[in-house]
C-alpha cells in the first residue's frame, strides 16, 4: 500500500510537469517562430518482487514503481508565415535555422524580428549578430533586399546568410530567447528559402493545447483519486486489522 | 507548484502589454506622421533539474517594442506652409528645452522675432537646415517662395530608425541604438501635404482579437493549475 502511494503520485507528478509545459505553449501562442514542446513519460524499470518470509519459492513477479517524464520533445512543424511588409522581418519556409552569434557562442533561431544596429550590422531582438557566410552582416541601413536563397543585396550581393539543420532534430535544445543549441550530432547547411518581409508564426494549436489540458486536469484528479484509495487502505489496515 | 502559475502570470504581464500597444495605435488613427509601435514576444529560458533532465520552458517576455517607420497616406491640406517628405527621412528641429530633436510632421508656423521670421512647428521648434541653422523666411511669401523656403529645410535619416527616442508630439531623439544623423541628398518634398498616421485600423483591430484569446487562454492555464494545486491540497 505504501508502495501504491508512492506510484500514484507518479501519475500525479507527471500531470504536473505536462501542465507545465502546456502552458509555456499556450503562453507562446503569440511568439514569432515558437514551436510546441511535449513532454514524453516512461514507466520505471520494474523490479522483481518477493514474497515476504515464505522460504519456498520467493518470487511473486514484476512490478513498475509508476512513470517519470524522461524527456521533452519539439515539434518542429513549420508555422503560418505571415507578411509584414518590413525588410528586416525573416523567415525560414521549410526546414532551415539562422545562425546568430552570441556570447556563449552560436546559436541558432528560426527568424524573427531582426534589426540593423547603430553601426550598421544586422542584429536579432537581443542585440545578437546574424551570421553570413562571410561572418557579421554589414547591411549599412534597413534597405536591403534578400533572396530567396539567402543572399543579402545592397549594391550588389554582400554576402549569403547561414541556413542551417541538423542531422537529427532532436538533438537542439531550447535556450530561450528564441534561440536554440546543438546537443551532440551535426550541423549542415541547408538550402531554406528566406522569405524576407515575412514572420513565421507560433505553431502552438490552441485547440489541440486546451483539449489536452483538460485530459490533464482528469488524469490528474484520477491519479489524486488513487492516492486517496491507497491511503484509506492504509487507514483501514492500521486502525482495523491491527487492532488488538 | 509556482512554476505553472509564473508561467501564466508572465504570459498575462506580456499580453497586456501588447493591448497597451495596440489601444495606443488605435488611439492615434487620425495623428498626423504617427507611427505605430508593435510588440514582439520571445521564450524564457529552459530549465531542468537531475540526471536526465527534462527541459521546460518557463513563459514569454516582451523582447522588443519596436516603430514601425513605414510611410503614412500623404494627405492634401492646401496650406502653404504645410510641407510632408514622400519617402523615409526626418526634419530637424532645435528645441529650446530639448535640443536636437526629429520629426515627420511638417505642419509649420511662422514666428515673428527680433532677428527675423523663424519657421517653427506648433510647439515652438525651430526648423533647421543642413548646416544646423535656423531657417529665417519672408512673412510676406507667396506659395513659391514658400517652396523655395521649403527647400532649404534639412531632411536626415538614420541607419537604424527604429532605435530612435520618442519624445512626445511625434518628435524623436537620436541615441546610442538610433545611429547618427545622415543628410539625405535629394528629398521629395510634397508642400500644401501632410502624412497620415501608419496605423490601419484592420490591422489592429485583428491583433487586439487575436491577443485577447490568447489572453484568456492564459487564465485559463492559470484557473485550471490552480484547481490541480487544490486537488493535491484536499487530498486529507
Amino acid at each position: 500500500m505504501i508502495r501504491g502511494l508512492y506510484t500514484a503520485a507518479t501519475g500525479m507528478a507527471i500531470q504536473r510537469d505536462k501542465m507545465d509545459v502546456l502552458t509555456n505553449n499556450l503562453v507562446n501562442a503569440e511568439t514569432t517562430g515558437f514551436k510546441a514542446d511535449d513532454v514524453i513519460t516512461q514507466t520505471f524499470d520494474s523490479v522483481l518482487l518477493n514474497r515476504i518470509n515464505d522460504p519456498r519459492s520467493g518470487l511473486v513477479g514484476s512490478y513498475s514503481f509508476g512513470a517519470f517524464s524522461s524527456e521533452s520533445v519539439t515539434d518542429f512543424s513549420p508555422g503560418t508565415l505571415e507578411f509584414t511588409g518590413l525588410s528586416t522581418d525573416l523567415a525560414l519556409d521549410g526546414n532551415g535555422l539562422f545562425v546568430v552569434e552570441t556570447d556563449t557562442g552560436e546559436l541558432y533561431t528560426r527568424g524573427g524580428r531582426f534589426s540593423v544596429n547603430s553601426e550598421g550590422y544586422l542584429t536579432n531582438a537581443d542585440g545578437c549578430y546574424v551570421l553570413g557566410e562571410n561572418g557579421r552582416i554589414a547591411v549599412g541601413d534597413n534597405s536591403f533586399t534578400v533572396s530567396e536563397n539567402g543572399d543579402i543585396i545592397t549594391d550588389g550581393v554582400i554576402d549569403r546568410l547561414r541556413v542551417v539543420w541538423p542531422d537529427d532534430a532532436t538533438s537542439l535544445r531550447k535556450e530561450g530567447n528564441g534561440l536554440y543549441s546543438l546537443a551532440g550530432g551535426t550541423m549542415n547547411d541547408s538550402r531554406g528559402t528566406v522569405r524576407q518581409g515575412f514572420l513565421e508564426s507560433s505553431n502552438v494549436n490552441v485547440a489541440d493545447e486546451m483539449a489536452e489540458m483538460i485530459a490533464v486536469y482528469r488524469k490528474y484528479e484520477a491519479s489524486q483519486k488513487a492516492v486517496i484509495m491507497n491511503d484509506e487502505t492504509l487507514g483501514m489496515a492500521v486502525s482495523k486489522l491491527g487492532r488488538l | 507548484m509556482s512554476s505553472t502559475n509564473n508561467i501564466a502570470a508572465g504570459g498575462l504581464t506580456g499580453l497586456q502589454t501588447r493591448l497597451d500597444v495596440i489601444a495606443n495605435n488605435i488611439a492615434n488613427i487620425n495623428t498626423p506622421g504617427y507611427k505605430g509601435s508593435r510588440v514582439e514576444f520571445k521564450d524564457l529560458l529552459y530549465t531542468g533539474a537531475g540526471a536526465n533532465p527534462v527541459f521546460t520552458g518557463t513563459g514569454v517576455t516582451v523582447s522588443s517594442t519596436n516603430r514601425d517607420f513605414s510611410d503614412g497616406p500623404l494627405q492634401d491640406t492646401g496650406r502653404m506652409w504645410d510641407v510632408a517628405i514622400d519617402g523615409p527621412g526626418f526634419f530637424m528641429l532645435d528645441d529650446p528645452q530639448a535640443g536636437r530633436l526629429y520629426t515627420r510632421s511638417g505642419s509649420l508656423f511662422l514666428s515673428p522675432e527680433e532677428g527675423g521670421t523663424y519657421l517653427v512647428t506648433a510647439k515652438g521648434q525651430y526648423l533647421l537646415d543642413a548646416n544646423g541653422n535656423r531657417i529665417t523666411v519672408d512673412p510676406n511669401a507667396d506659395s513659391g517662395q514658400a517652396m523655395e523656403a521649403l527647400n532649404r529645410l534639412a531632411v536626415v535619416r538614420f541607419p537604424n530608425e527604429a532605435g530612435l527616442l520618442a519624445m512626445g508630439d511625434g518628435t524623436y531623439a537620436e541615441s546610442a541604438v538610433s545611429g547618427g544623423a545622415q543628410n539625405v541628398a535629394e528629398p521629395e518634398l510634397r508642400q500644401g501635404m501632410l502624412e497620415g498616421s501608419n496605423v490601419r485600423l484592420e490591422e489592429e483591430l485583428t491583433l487586439l482579437m487575436r491577443t485577447q484569446r490568447a489572453f484568456s487562454l492564459a487564465s485559463q492555464s492559470l484557473r485550471t493549475a490552480d484547481q490541480m494545486d487544490g486537488l493535491a491540497n484536499n487530498m486529507r
